[in-house]
């Protein structure tokens, strides 16, 4: 295999997910209250991993680049996906505090409902531009 | 939409990534295109049209 830049900012990155991962895990077994702290910078090295897994550079030729036409055409189709997943979470989020906790938390109400708004708003918005 | 780049291309003896050389894009377009996976810009067409010899009309049909 060709350790191109790709594979190279990879495997740094996923050693980086499984430490941060792993100390997560550990907190979580020595019963240390685990937060923001730890959850955070799991989810910006996975997101991060996921980015160095998913796009190449034309000069390497091992994947297509995020500014070229198929890397735009991946990104519109996956933000559209990504909206979905999220709305769906939110909306589980939702029926598991009311259902669970027998409560109603108003910011994940205000966030789910914004979150519903936002994608017909964006549309009507960029859709002006095509008048 | 479907396409002939795949026939044309071996036609001309070229690779998917001297096609996509020619046409400065990757390698995994020239496949997804060929694939029918996603149409090419208007841009795109023009080029692998050029970088092939023939028109658009003759690359692509509905």
């Amino acid at each position: 295999m060709k350790m191109t830049t790709r594979i190279w900012g990879a495997a740094i990155i996923g050693t980086a997910t499984v430490i941060i991962a792993g100390f997560t895990a550990y907190k979580l077994l020595m019963g240390q209250p685990v937060g923001f702290n730890e959850l955070m910078p799991t989810a910006v090295l996975l997101g991060s991993f996921f980015t160095a897994i998913t796009w190449g550079s034309p000069e390497e030729g091992d994947g297509p680049a995020q500014d070229e036409e198929l890397g735009r055409y991946i990104t519109m189709k996956s933000a559209k996906i990504s909206y979905f997943i999220l709305i769906g979470l939110l909306l589980a989020a939702l029926a598991v505090e009311k259902w669970a906790f027998d409560r109603e938390n108003m910011a994940l109400i205000v966030v789910t409902c914004f979150a519903m708004i936002v994608l017909p708003f964006t549309e009507w918005i960029v859709s002006r531009q095509y008048r | 939409m479907e396409n002939k780049i795949k026939q044309l291309r071996k036609l001309n003896n070229i690779s998917q990534e001297e096609l996509a050389k020619m046409c400065g894009v990757s390698r995994q377009t020239i496949n997804a295109i060929e694939n029918n996976k996603y149409d090419p810009s208007l841009k795109l067409a023009f080029q692998l049209a050029r970088a092939l010899g023939v028109t658009v009309d003759e690359l692509f049909h509905a």
